[in-house]
């Protein structure tokens, strides 16, 4: 009979990961007893900061907290502003902030496939080892960031914190010159984004096949960004004012960001969710590479996050020539808001998954009440939960370091967005 | 010859030192092209350009005064790991900026990273004085070392 250890493993920091966390790890005789996904990043009482502010001061204070997906920040508060205001925005609006996303998505998606999950699917401990037998590919990596920067820029002033967004549309519209260019600047990287999805489609990921629930935003006729109904794996399709109904957060001891569940279980929001649950919304050129992989889909593989990542890369570009084809210059970048006292909800779908806004005015747009609901927060019991579960699919008796590379790759699949959650690693395991 | 000058920071506090740098080299100097990000990984997307490159950001070592004026030739990752933590996000920082690109042959040479120690970090829009003195001893040390080439 072999003998069971008994393990306890602690990772003090958890790299390539936005914020500071930490897992803790505890095994005695072969059965997982403590696992927890610690965040002990300080709570940054971003909800409270609005409250008493005037709602035109909303998109640029809810930009400053996250550094990787200030775009959807701005869209989910702007788009509960409106609502609350009972604002209707026009066509052009509507396009740019899709444009806007196409960027945030592409800036994000790069980074975090090339920087900091495939190093871990290839061997490597960070890009700048990987760079050395991969160059080309972190090359592309980089230019389809730097693509994606671009666009948020165009839109926003710059690309880390833009300052652009507006309740009811843009500081500023995009020189017709402007449009013309970024719009040969996305055919030009096509091809790369092409490359990109056969490429991660390649890698030798590790196999899972898990049960989980997925939530996401789905829309009428398109690949969700900023409008659609929350929709999940296990039949949940609501109004996003009904968010409450059915999603509970909770405070849990070993974090200082909330868990979110719904109906009392952990579900997955981001890209694999987004996929998994809008396959029939992309145009026939994403869903023809995605079948030309050969993997299937929806996919209950965790790791083929990555491979979501790509395509929803690829299918930024296309959106984005989409919309900068049709691209005029507008007689006014935005409508003007008349606030009055309500309550606005938005929720749009933030590069780690659907990020929720809710906000009480009074009737001179002042912030009354807010509240917003972060994907990572949403996901961290989802993170525990494949956490759980790829240990106990025989891996507990691998040794110490084996164990924390492969937690770390797990946590790490999930781009997950510390600093936004605020609410990550630091892992210890614990062996008796 | 063309001094090519890139200022990391953002635009408050002691951390737009390295914007100020780079703004006032390319008002004083025709010779010099300056741009700014906000991140080290931004720099990625505008390399490669020509030589010399100077790279000028905040540096919290907290062994040295406010002020102090820190220089090194790429590549000298160990020092600049000694500079400090990196204040950004993902903890993708200047070495780490810098190490990929001299690994994707991206970097210059020279590439020269100047650093000035800033102070404990505080909620207000303008320097304090000690880096302004520091910005100042920066200034006379890059026309000390690149001197204006006149035709």
């Amino acid at each position: 009979m072999t003998e069971q250890r008994t393990v306890d493993i602690h990772v003090p920091v958890l790299a390539r990961v936005e914020g500071e966390g930490a897992l803790e790890l505890a095994v005695r005789d072969g059965t997982i007893e403590k696992l927890m996904l610690r965040i002990y990043e300080p709570p940054r009482l971003f909800e409270q900061f609005l409250v008493g502010r005037e709602y035109h001061e909303v998109p640029d204070m809810v930009a400053r907290i996250c550094g990787i997906c200030p775009v959807a920040y701005q869209m989910s508060a702007v788009h509960a502003i409106e609502q609350a205001f009972g604002m209707d925005i026009d066509p052009w609006v509507r396009d740019m902030r899709r444009l806007y996303y196409c960027g945030e998505w592409l800036e994000s998606h790069a980074l975090h496939i090339h920087m900091l999950a495939v190093p871990d699917f290839l061997g490597y401990p960070s890009v700048t080892a990987m760079a050395q037998d991969y160059p080309a590919e972190v090359r592309r990596g980089l230019r389809l960031q730097g693509l994606g920067n671009a666009i948020v820029a165009a839109l926003g002033a710059r690309s880390v914190h833009p300052v652009g967004a507006r309740v009811g549309g843009f500081s500023r519209a995009p020189t017709a010159a402007e449009a013309r260019s970024l719009l040969d600047r996305v055919r030009e990287a096509l091809p790369d984004a092409e490359e990109l999805v056969r490429w991660t489609a390649s890698l030798e990921l590790p196999a899972s096949d898990q049960d989980f629930t997925t939530v996401a935003l789905r829309h009428s006729d398109e690949y969700p960004m900023n409008e659609g109904r929350i929709v999940s794996s296990a039949g949940l399709d609501i109004d996003i004012r009904e968010f409450d109904d059915h999603f509970r957060e909770h405070q849990v001891p070993h974090s200082t960001a909330l868990h979110s569940r719904l109906h009392d279980r952990p579900y997955l929001v981001g890209p694999l969710a987004r996929l998994n649950l809008n396959l029939d919304r992309l145009p026939p050129q994403v869903q023809d590479l995605l079948e030309d992989t050969g993997l299937s889909w929806p996919s209950r593989n965790m790791f083929h996050s990555v491979v979501a990542r790509a395509v929803e890369i690829h299918y930024g570009c296309i959106e984005a020539i989409r919309l900068l084809e049709r691209y005029q210059t507008p007689t006014a970048p935005r409508l003007e808001a008349t606030p009055r006292a309500g309550v606005g909800y938005g929720c749009t779908e933030a590069p780690r998954g659907i990020l929720w806004h809710r906000y009480e005015f009074d009737e001179h747009g002042t912030v009354v009440d807010s509240r917003i609901i972060p994907p990572t927060s949403q996901n961290q019991a989802r993170i525990e939960q494949d956490l759980k579960w790829t240990l106990e699919a025989g891996n507990l008796d691998d040794d110490d370091q084996e164990l924390r590379r492969l937690c770390e790759t797990v946590i790490r699949n999930y781009d997950p967005c510390i600093s936004c959650a605020t609410h990550f690693l630091d892992l210890r395991i614990s062996r008796r | 010859m063309t001094l090519h000058v890139v200022g990391i920071g953002s635009d408050t506090g002691d951390d737009q030192v390295g914007w100020l740098v780079a703004n006032r080299l390319g008002k004083r100097r025709r010779d010099v092209q300056t741009f700014s990000c906000r991140a080290p990984m931004e720099l990625l997307g505008r390399l490669p350009l020509g030589a010399p490159l100077l790279i000028v950001d905040a540096v919290r070592s907290n062994r040295h005064p406010p002020g102090t004026v820190h220089q090194l030739q790429w590549p000298a990752t160990n020092r600049l790991a000694a500079w400090g933590q990196p204040f950004t996000s993902h903890g993708l920082g200047l070495a780490d900026a810098l190490s990929l690109a001299d690994q994707l042959r991206l970097l210059p040479s020279p590439t020269l990273v100047w650093g000035i120690e800033i102070p404990e970090p505080v909620a207000s829009p303008d320097l304090s004085a000690s880096v302004l003195a520091g910005v100042e001893a920066l200034l006379q040390a890059v026309d000390r070392d690149f001197p204006t080439q006149t035709p």
